[in-house]
């Protein structure tokens, strides 16, 4: 069934939310859209897609993994972190982040032993999805198999109509959660109308399908050498990418008073797999280039299937230098 | 629920100096839980990631083997900052060890086989958990005859001299050792691994053979081996990569699509054949 929420309602809706759960959506923030949580009196900004990630949200840019310190007697003691145990809640998730956030659950969770904090952050949380009605300048999500009204990771599916939202249920929890709001039933006008908008906004997909294994055969490739030449590896494409999950795992304090953190790191940094010995297997921006790219369209593809690129366009966007993944794809004979 | 970065607690119960430069150490810790200490199972070719508190971890291989019941060991090179603050700590001190990670050497396969281990310096140390595992007692009869071919620099920098010589001893077992440049005082064998390989030509029939050392060794090993008439299925090595989950999450140790915390450590010649060169 799709419900339908009138656009007045959306802050009853929104503030039913955020007693159980920690509910983020998208705000206005310095001019830009980041998400941000909820509190009553916050609009939710309904176009264009959030400058950062949905990622941090599950995997926080820095968190703490346990702290340590000593007892009385000079032996150490391990004590986890307490978290928020509230699950947490997302509004106007675009599809693409959303599938995004399906694909790390393939690393997180789908290969043991599971992340714990991850875990804990992922687990009972509620998607909701809002379909795009208008492409970014960047966006290319149809062609890495997406869509700007895909369902893939999402529990509830809001799709934007004059005066309101059609709501549809996507998953169980969705269906759940959906029984539970008893919204009212969108007329047939309605649900023709989110049709419409569902249909217009997706483009021609263009699969890329072999592309796996053909990169996979061009590891030796001279085109490697050419790519990477104007990239500066100051990694913001991977901070900024919804898939991308390095982390570095460190320690802050002292044996008798400190916390051990794990925090974002990138393959593009030099240091990334540089071994104790003075080794380095990824010894130039080359190597590096190579990483990232055959990570999102063939490593990951031929571990867990999809491509771990959903098309958001953010590397686009923040690169400094205007390195263009599509244009890389291209080169490298994909989609374009 | 634990959470899998959590590490156990560890008593440092014994230190071995293995080296003249002192560069190399084996530790021998017991876990502080008693359930822990009973628990704890692992398989030759494993290793564990291993904590010094305020300084981080580090992935370190079990050079112990799961017959020696009740402690871990680990032996270290001094190289960079965890291992260097490893390296001064005292017997009686407390570290984490989480693990164990990793896959395992192909114990079974190797089963009726003759065994070659090839090691190089401290790549003894992951060789060894095999190694005592398959001449214990329990286990030495489904072996046929088992050689070791292990080298260093130089006398100063073998390791595990005291174990070499119990081996030795063993009428069981086949012992070759070498080192690159003799000291005056060394009376054995001098030059390279894969040369004295060459020397002793073992059959490649019925012969699995197990190999770890410095990448030029290997190299030079595999070129060798091949020369012999082993083919990629019948050697194995054992990788080592820069990591820092151990459980295939942080993205940093993979070769292909293959994580050497997850895939790895140990991996065939014909698997090796098939990743990118870039390890």
């Amino acid at each position: 069934m799709v419900g339908f929420i009138p656009e007045a309602e959306l802050d009853r809706v929104l503030a039913r939310l955020a007693g159980p759960y920690r509910l983020y959506v998208p705000v206005s923030c310095a001019g830009r859209v980041e998400l941000g949580e909820w509190s009553p009196g916050i609009r939710p900004v309904l176009e264009g897609r959030a400058y950062g990630t949905a990622k941090q949200l599950f995997l926080p840019r820095s968190e703490e993994l346990f702290a340590f310190g000593t007892h009385p007697d000079g032996t150490p003691r391990v004590v986890q972190p307490e978290r928020d145990r509230r699950p947490l809640a997302l509004f106007g998730l675009r599809p693409c982040d959303a599938r995004a956030i399906g694909m790390l659950d393939q690393v997180f969770l789908g290969q043991d032993p599971p992340d714990d904090p991850y875990r804990e952050r992922r687990q009972g949380a509620l998607l909701m999805g809002l379909v795009c009605s208008r492409p970014g300048r960047a966006c290319f999500c149809a062609q890495v198999g997406g869509s700007p009204a895909g369902t893939a990771g999402l529990d509830l599916l809001f799709t934007r109509i004059g005066g309101g939202f059609c709501v549809e249920a996507v998953s169980t929890a969705g269906e759940a959660h959906a029984a539970q709001e008893d919204w009212p039933a969108a007329t047939a006008a309605q649900v023709a109308g989110a049709r419409e908008i569902q249909q217009a906004a997706a483009p021609a997909a263009m699969a890329t399908p072999g592309l796996a294994q053909e990169l996979e055969a061009r590891f030796e490739d001279e085109v490697w050498a050419r790519l990477h030449e104007k990239c500066l590896g100051c990694a913001a494409c991977t901070f900024f990418c919804p898939t991308c999950h390095c982390f570095d795992v460190m320690d802050a304090g002292s044996y008798d008073h400190g916390t051990r953190l794990r925090c974002w790191d990138s393959c593009m940094f030099p240091k990334f797999t540089l071994h104790a010995s003075g080794h380095n297997p990824r010894l130039s921006g080359k190597e590096r280039m190579r990483q990232r790219v055959m990570h999102k369209f063939c490593y990951y593809p031929l571990r867990f299937g999809p491509e771990a690129c959903v098309g958001c366009g953010r590397c686009i966007e923040v690169c400094p230098v205007n390195l263009d993944i599509r244009a890389v794809l291209a080169e490298l004979g994909g989609s374009e | 629920m634990k959470s899998p970065y959590v590490p156990e607690l560890a008593i440092i119960e014994d230190i071995v100096e293995e080296t003249l430069a002192n560069d190399v150490k084996t530790f021998r810790v017991v876990f502080s839980n008693e359930d822990t200490r009973r628990n704890f199972s692992y398989r030759p070719g494993q290793f564990a990631e291993v904590s010094v508190f305020g300084l981080g971890e580090a992935p370190i291989s079990i050079t112990s083997s799961p017959t020696q019941v009740g402690y871990l060991e680990f032996a270290v090179k001094k190289a960079g900052v965890l291992t260097t603050a490893l390296h001064q700590a005292e017997k009686g001190d407390c570290i984490g060890v989480r693990g164990p990670y990793g896959n395992v050497f192909p114990v079974e396969i190797m089963e009726g086989k003759h065994l070659v281990f090839i090691a190089g310096g401290i790549g003894l140390a992951p060789l060894r958990s095999l190694f005592n595992y398959c001449i214990d007692p329990a286990h030495r009869s489904q072996y046929q005859t088992v050689t070791m071919l292990y080298g260093a620099r130089s006398p100063g920098d073998l390791v595990f001299k005291w174990e070499l010589e119990k081996w030795g001893a063993r009428p069981d077992l086949v012992q070759y050792v070498t080192v690159d440049r003799g000291d005056g005082q060394w009376p054995g064998r001098v030059g390279f691994v894969p040369a004295m390989l060459m020397d002793v030509r073992p059959s490649p029939e019925d012969t699995v053979a197990i190999t770890c050392g410095p990448p030029i060794m290997i190299k030079f090993v595999l070129q060798n081996l091949e020369q012999l008439g082993f083919a990629p299925e019948q050697i194995v090595t054992t990788l080592e990569m820069r990591m820092k989950c151990g459980i295939g999450k942080c993205g940093r140790c993979n070769i292909g699509s293959q994580y050497v915390c997850l895939d790895g450590p140990v991996f065939t010649y014909a698997q090796l054949r098939h990743m990118p060169k870039e390890y």
